[in-house]
């Protein structure tokens, strides 16, 4: 392993300790949310109980299409999003592109939502912000994902604070890497009844080494996402293209070929479904239209990635015509390494290239790295404790946070149930969220210890995942049965998967509690 | 595929866990079998699996080999014996 002079080691293991105290906390709500969001899109079929058959993408799509056009102002015009939103209701979100007064390019425009029967259902003018934004059936995976992405706090802050969050994480591993003297030998050393520091240390590191190539990787890639909109894309816009990022767009995302406005009905996009399905083997999860109704228009279908391959495809059609064009690099016209880095960011950092199979892998990934940070956090404290530096205040803010989170989580969960039948679900599931974090604080301030705090924080972790599926079950959330018979094993899994979880929290708190006992009759018997 | 390689790896990186010699020797239980020309086989062994995906150029399956083989060896480390040796 790297052996780094004493000094130089001294001076690494502040590094890792300071960066992860001082930013530790923060993290841990990123890491915990993002191992959340992994199955974002579960949880929201789950919560929401979707149980429609059939992709948006399966029924026909041009005639709805070409209907909402005749009634939509030609300025809208511009370009067509189709997706699948909701429980398999087809979403269009007609729009153009304009600058903001910061320089940022932001769409406007009207988006509707047609339901199976290809009904509009729901029609809002808005940004692309506003009209993407939460609704009442997906409020819980959206505040899930805002959480992770941004802490909720406001554009472009949240980002580049969980982008400086994410380079935090890779100082803390990189510093862990060098530190670790033995990092091969101790990969199976966990001391059980040894010191607290010892412990502690053992299982931060035992977990932190299994992880390591991973918290790179998502670390990486995370403050890749962060930064690029908010730092990278307004830098090159303003050296390369004189601060124009409607220009920057251009270059980069751009078809490079002469503009022809001239009036010209886009061919069908049923056709260009089918032919895309035809050649990738599978239904576009996203198409875009730029240009509709022109003579030059472009259809670009996008599609996950190919059997044993972790980059996203997406094909380009000729609008008049309907004609296969090219596979779309997602960088520039021509096939480029960048292009493919680029690519693959997203399903490196969300573990989405080979379906369930890799995001259940991905979570229990984050849940190594929750674990890493959280006892990283607690190792600091111990040390200090045993050096007799007391801490109490922040030994109780890093439980607090670290049993109080998921809590609030699951909190945010249990109101997004009870109100969204009511149509409340948009404000209720952050507002559930603040008030249970609000109850965990107050725990904080009036249980007399530390370990009673993290205890009843655990019970009541346990308690809410054990009622969680009753809850969904009765505030009208589909059986068992309906749910597989419409094909979504997805909320029989999830139900499953809550209740046993809080099983096992409660199960390993009696088993403490027992051991607890055991250990004060033992050292009571020599004494009697 | 990649099912079949993560076992393989996991199965020698159990085999790995029983014969570690540090963790042998905190559990105060009896040095392991192998040697460390064999526990060193099957360190290469248990990456084998992983090269043959990289080189087959599958990037999911690989990237699959290798996250399971991260979740699966921290498993393992944690794993507890009921009356393994006072630690």
């Amino acid at each position: 392993m790297i052996h780094l002079p004493r000094e130089e080691t001294k001076l690494m293991v502040a590094v890792h300790g300071w960066s992860g105290i001082i930013l530790g906390l923060l993290l841990y709500a990123v890491v915990l949310t993002g191992m959340v969001a992994v199955f974002a899109e579960e949880i929201g079929v789950w919560s929401a109980g979707h149980v429609a058959q059939g992709a948006a993408f399966e029924r026909p799509i041009d005639a709805p299409l070409q209907k909402l056009a005749r009634r939509t102002p030609a300025e809208f015009h511009e370009a067509v999003d189709v997706y699948e939103v909701g429980d398999r209701n087809l979403g269009l979100f007609f729009h153009l592109h304009e600058t903001a007064p910061n320089g940022e390019v932001i769409e406007r425009g009207i988006n509707y939502q047609l339901d199976r029967s290809g009904r509009v259902v729901g029609e809002q003018r808005g940004t692309g912000e506003q009209v993407f934004g939460p609704s009442n059936d997906d409020a819980l995976s959206h505040f899930l994902i805002d959480t992770h992405v941004q802490l909720h706090v406001p554009d472009p802050w949240g980002l580049l604070l969980t982008g400086i969050l994410g380079l935090a994480m890779l100082v803390a591993a990189i510093s862990g890497l060098l530190i670790h003297r033995h990092l091969f030998k101790d990969i199976f050393t966990l001391r059980r009844s040894a010191s607290a520091v010892l412990v502690d240390r053992d299982r931060h590191s035992v977990a932190g080494t299994w992880s390591l190539p991973f918290a790179f990787i998502l670390a990486f890639t995370g403050s890749f996402f962060s930064f690029y909109g908010t730092v990278g894309v307004p830098i090159v816009a303003m050296a390369a293209f004189g601060g124009s990022q409607e220009a920057f767009n251009e270059t980069v995302y751009g078809s490079g070929e002469k503009p022809d406005p001239s009036p010209r009905i886009t061919g069908s996009l049923d056709h260009i479904v089918a032919d895309a399905r035809g050649r990738i083997g599978q239904l576009p999860t996203f198409i875009t239209i730029e240009q509709f109704g022109r003579a030059d228009a472009r259809v670009t279908t996008f599609h996950d990635p190919k059997a044993g391959g972790i980059e996203p495809v997406s094909l380009i059609y000729r609008g008049a015509t309907g004609a296969y064009v090219r596979e779309s690099p997602s960088i520039g016209t021509r096939p480029s390494v960048g292009g493919t880095l680029t690519a693959i960011m997203g399903p490196l950092h969300f573990g989405n290239f080979a379906g369930l199979a890799s995001k259940s892998v991905w979570f229990g990934l984050g849940f190594a790295m929750c674990y890493v940070t959280f006892t990283g956090l607690r190792l600091w404290l111990v040390r200090r404790r045993d050096g007799g530096s007391a801490l109490g205040w922040l030994e109780r803010i890093v439980t607090v946070i670290g049993f109080g989170l998921p809590l609030a989580l699951l909190g945010a969960a249990i109101g997004f149930f009870f109100t969204m039948p009511l149509g409340t679900a948009v404000f209720w599931t952050p507002a559930s969220f603040l008030i249970v974090s609000a109850a965990a604080i107050l725990a904080g301030f009036t249980i007399p210890t530390n370990g009673l705090l993290m205890r009843a924080h655990q019970i009541a972790i346990g308690a809410l995942l054990v009622a969680m599926p009753p809850i969904r079950l009765l505030t009208g959330g589909p059986g068992w049965g309906a749910a597989l018979a419409a094909g979504q094993p997805m909320i029989v899994a999830i139900d499953l998967m809550t209740f046993l979880a809080g099983v096992w929290t409660l199960w390993r708190l009696i088993a403490a509690s027992r051991a607890d006992n055991s250990n004060v009759s033992a050292r009571l018997k020599p004494a009697e | 595929m990649p099912t079949t390689a993560t076992v393989f790896s996991l199965a020698m990186l159990f085999l790995l866990w029983r014969e570690n010699p540090k963790r042998r020797r905190t559990a105060r239980l009896p040095g392991g079998n192998l040697t460390l020309a064999s526990r060193q086989l099957c360190v290469m062994a248990a990456l084998l699996p992983g090269i043959i995906l990289a080189l087959q150029g599958n990037a999911s399956a690989f990237l699959m080999w290798l996250g399971s083989c991260a979740v699966g060896g921290w498993m393992i480390a944690n794993f507890h014996p009921i009356g393994s040796g006072r630690q």
